[in-house]
C-alpha cells in the first residue's frame, strides 16, 4: 500500500487480525459503557483502554515495513498468512465445534459428542472402523460416568432425553 | 507456639484406620477432581461436605482438608502433559511444564510438580503449625492498596514474556485485563456486559482459561501426529523412575523454592488472594531472579518448581487465617470454615481455647496427606503420563470434549462452553500473530483482584492514591515491584561490563 511517498506493507499477512479483534472489542466495551465512562467504577477500565492505543501503536509498527523505494520482486517475499490453504482442517474443527455447541442442549451429549468427536476422526484421518466406534463410545462413557455418576453434574440431555 | 500436650492428644486421635481410610480417598478423590478441567478445588471439597455430615469432626475435616490438597496439586497433571490446566492455580505450571511435555520431557515434569508441591505443602504446614496467629494477624493487615499492588506485583511478569516483543506482551495482558473487568463493578454498576445475562457476573475464569490455553493448542495438535514433536520412542516412554528421581530436583534451586514456598504462604493467607495469585507472583519473582529467567516458558525446571511449590503452599496459608481467625481466604477455605459450623464449632480463636485437640489434629492430618499426596501424584502422574504415546487423532477430540463439558460442568452452562470456545479461536489467532496468550490468561486471572481493590481505595480513601505511598506494606511492595523490575536489568548490564572487561 502506498501512502504518501511511503509504501507500507505487512511482515506476515494477516498480523492484523488480532489488533483488529480488539480494536473491536474496544469499541463495543466503550460504546457499553460511556455512561459511566468517568465514574469509579471505570478506573481500571481507563487506565486501559487508554494505554491500548499506545501499545498498540508499537505492536503495530512491529509487524509494518515501511519503505520509501518501490518492494522489488526479490524484496517482496513475504511470509504468507496461511489461514485458507494450510489451516483447511483448523477451519472444520471450528465448523464442527461451533456445530456441536449449537447442537449440545437440543440433540443432548450423547449424540452430538459422538458425531463430532467421529467426524472430527475422519477429518484428522482415521480409518479404521474399530478406532472411529470405539473412541467416541468411551469418551461418551467415561464423562457419563465421571460427570453424571460420580460428580453428579448432569449434563445437557436434549429433547430425546438421552 | 505449639502447645505439646495438645499436638500429642492430636496426633494420638489421628491414630485409626477410618482417619487411614478418608486420608487416602480424600487425596485420591482431591487429585482425580484436580486433574479435571473445569472441577476446581471448591468445587471437590464441596461436593464432599454432605459426606461429612455422619462423620465426627476430625474425620470430616480430615477428609475435607486432604481433598483440598490433592485437588491443588492435582490441576498440573493435566497442565502438564496437554496445556490444560485442572484448576486456575496450575495455569502457570502449564507455561513450561507443557513446553518439557513437547520436548519428550514429561516424565521430568511432572516428577518436578510432585516434588515442588509436596515440599511446598509440608513447609508451610509447618508455619500453619508454628507460626500460625502472626502469620494470620500480619495478612489482615492487608487492605485494598496492599491487593491492588499485590495484583500489579503478579501483572509485572507480562513485561517480560513473549518472543521479545515488548509492546505485543503488554498489549494481550491488557486484552486480558480488559475482558477481566467485563460484568457488575463493584460498586454496583455494569460493564460491557454486551447485553448477555452470563456476562453479568463477569467473565468465568475457569471457561477463559480453558479456551486461552488448552482450546487453542488444539489448532497446533490437528497438525502434528503427537505432543512430542519428533524424537524417538524413548522420550515417550512413561518412567515411574524418572518421575521419583525428578521429584526431588526441586530442591536443585532452593532459593527458589523457599522463596515460592514463603511467597505462597503468605499469600494464601491473605483473604480473597489465593492460589493463582500465589503461583503467579511466585512465579515472577523466580523469573527475575533467576540466571535462566530468558528460559522461562521454554520449559525451564525452575518455572515449575516456582509455581507448584507456591500453590500448594497457599493451601497452608489460608488454613492459618481460617483457623486463627475465621475468615475464609478462598471460596474452599469459605467451605471448610461451613464444614466446622456444621459440626457445631466456632473457628477463630474460641477453637483454640475449646478444641486445641482438633486443630492440631488437623494440621498432623495435613502433613499426612503429604506423604499420600506423593503416592498419588507419582501413581496418577506414571500411568498419564501414557497420554504423550497417544495419537493426536485421538487426543484432539478427547481434549476438546474434555475442554468443552469442564467449562459446562462449572455452573451447568452451555454459555461458558460457547465462551471457552470463543476464548479458543482468540487464542488461535492470537498465536499465529505472535501475541503471548499468557499474557491475556494473566490479565483475566489478576484484572478482577486488581479492578475491585482499586476502586475499594478510591472509594474508602476518597479517591486520594497517596495512600499507596503512605501505607507501609503497600509502600515496601511498590519498593520491591520497582526493585525486581530495576535490579535485573543493572545485574544484566555490570555482567555485560565485567565480560567486556575480560
Amino acid at each position: 500500500m502506498k501512502i504518501g511517498r511511503y509504501y507500507i506493507s505487512l511482515r506476515i499477512k494477516g498480523n492484523l487480525i488480532f489488533p483488529l479483534i480488539l480494536i473491536i472489542f474496544v469499541a463495543f466495551f466503550l460504546r457499553e459503557t460511556t455512561h459511566i465512562f468517568f465514574s469509579n467504577s471505570m478506573l481500571m477500565v481507563r487506565l486501559i483502554l487508554y494505554l491500548i492505543p499506545v501499545f498498540f501503536f508499537f505492536a503495530i509498527k512491529e509487524d509494518l515495513i515501511i519503505r520509501k523505494d518501490k518492494p522489488s520482486a526479490s524484496k517482496k517475499k513475504e511470509k504468507k498468512f496461511t489461514l485458507l490453504q494450510k489451516d483447511r482442517i483448523s477451519i472444520l474443527f471450528v465448523i464442527l465445534t461451533l456445530a456441536n455447541l449449537l447442537l449440545l442442549n437440543v440433540v443432548g451429549y450423547i449424540v452430538t459428542f459422538f458425531l463430532f468427536s467421529l467426524s472430527l476422526m475422519l477429518i484428522l484421518g482415521v480409518r479404521s472402523i474399530k478406532i472411529l466406534m470405539l473412541v467416541p463410545v468411551s469418551l461418551i462413557l467415561v464423562l457419563y460416568l465421571v460427570f453424571q455418576r460420580w460428580l453428579l453434574i448432569p449434563l445437557p440431555m436434549g429433547f430425546f432425553g438421552f | 507456639m505449639v502447645e505439646w500436650s495438645a499436638l500429642l492428644n492430636g496426633v494420638a486421635a489421628l491414630i485409626s484406620w477410618q482417619i487411614m481410610y478418608v486420608l487416602l480417598s480424600g487425596v485420591f478423590f482431591g487429585v482425580l477432581c484436580g486433574a479435571i478441567p473445569g472441577f476446581t478445588a471448591c468445587m471437590a471439597v464441596a461436593v464432599l461436605l454432605p459426606v461429612t455430615y455422619g462423620m465426627s469432626p476430625l474425620v470430616g475435616m480430615t477428609l475435607l482438608v486432604s481433598t483440598y490438597a490433592g485437588a491443588i496439586y492435582g490441576g498440573s497433571i493435566t497442565a502438564i502433559l496437554l496445556n490444560c490446566p485442572g484448576t486456575p492455580a496450575a495455569a502457570c505450571t502449564a507455561f513450561d511444564g507443557y513446553e518439557m511435555t513437547k520436548q519428550g520431557k514429561h516424565n521430568e515434569a511432572l516428577g518436578l510438580a510432585i516434588g515442588s508441591s509436596v515440599v511446598g505443602g509440608s513447609i508451610s504446614y509447618f508455619f500453619l503449625l508454628v507460626l500460625m496467629y502472626p502469620i494470620a494477624a500480619f495478612a489482615i493487615k492487608f487492605g485494598s492498596p496492599e491487593m491492588f499492588i499485590l495484583a500489579i506485583l503478579g501483572l509485572t511478569i507480562i513485561a517480560s514474556i513473549g518472543k521479545g516483543n515488548f509492546a505485543k506482551s503488554i498489549l494481550a495482558g491488557l486484552f486480558g485485563l480488559l475482558i477481566s473487568t467485563v460484568g457488575i463493578s463493584p460498586t454496583g454498576a455494569i460493564r460491557a456486559n454486551f447485553g448477555l445475562v452470563g456476562l453479568m457476573d463477569g467473565v468465568p475464569i475457569v471457561p477463559a482459561i480453558i479456551g486461552f490455553l488448552a482450546f487453542s493448542e488444539l489448532f497446533s495438535m490437528l497438525h502434528t501426529e503427537f505432543i512430542v514433536e519428533g524424537g524417538d520412542n524413548s522420550t515417550k516412554k512413561k518412567n515411574i523412575f524418572t518421575i521419583i528421581k525428578y521429584s526431588f530436583y526441586c530442591f536443585k534451586y532452593p532459593m527458589t523454592l523457599i522463596k515460592s514456598i514463603l511467597i505462597g504462604t503468605f499469600i494464601g493467607a491473605v483473604p480473597a488472594a489465593g492460589a493463582s495469585v500465589a503461583s503467579f507472583v511466585s512465579y515472577n519473582q523466580a523469573k527475575q531472579s533467576s540466571k535462566n529467567g530468558d528460559n522461562f516458558g521454554k520449559g525451564e525446571m525452575e518455572g515449575i518448581v516456582a509455581s507448584e511449590s507456591a500453590n500448594n503452599a497457599s493451601t497452608g496459608g489460608a488454613l492459618c487465617t481460617m483457623l486463627a481467625i475465621g475468615i475464609p481466604g478462598s471460596g474452599t477455605t469459605a467451605i471448610l470454615l461451613g464444614a466446622l459450623m456444621l459440626h457445631g464449632l466456632q473457628p477463630g480463636p474460641r477453637l483454640f481455647m475449646f478444641q486445641m485437640e482438633l486443630v492440631y489434629g488437623i494440621i498432623i492430618a495435613l502433613f499426612l496427606s503429604q506423604i499420600i499426596l506423593f503416592i498419588a501424584g507419582v501413581t496418577f502422574s506414571y500411568y498419564l503420563s501414557g497420554i504423550v504415546n497417544i495419537s493426536t487423532k485421538i487426543l484432539v477430540p478427547t481434549i476438546a470434549l474434555l475442554s468443552i463439558v469442564g467449562s459446562f460442568a462449572l455452573q451447568n452452562s452451555i454459555f461458558d462452553a460457547q465462551l471457552m470456545f470463543v476464548f479458543g479461536l482468540i487464542g488461535w489467532v492470537m498465536k499465529k500473530n505472535d501475541y503471548p496468550v499468557i499474557a491475556a490468561v494473566l490479565g483475566i486471572i489478576l484484572g478482577p483482584i486488581a479492578d475491585s481493590n482499586l476502586i475499594r481505595t478510591a472509594i474508602r480513601y476518597r479517591n486520594d492514591f497517596t495512600v499507596f505511598f503512605t501505607r507501609p506494606v503497600s509502600l515496601v511492595l511498590i519498593i520491591f515491584i520497582v526493585l525486581s523490575m530495576v535490579l535485573p536489568i543493572i545485574v544484566k548490564k555490570i555482567d555485560i561490563k565485567k565480560q567486556k572487561k575480560t
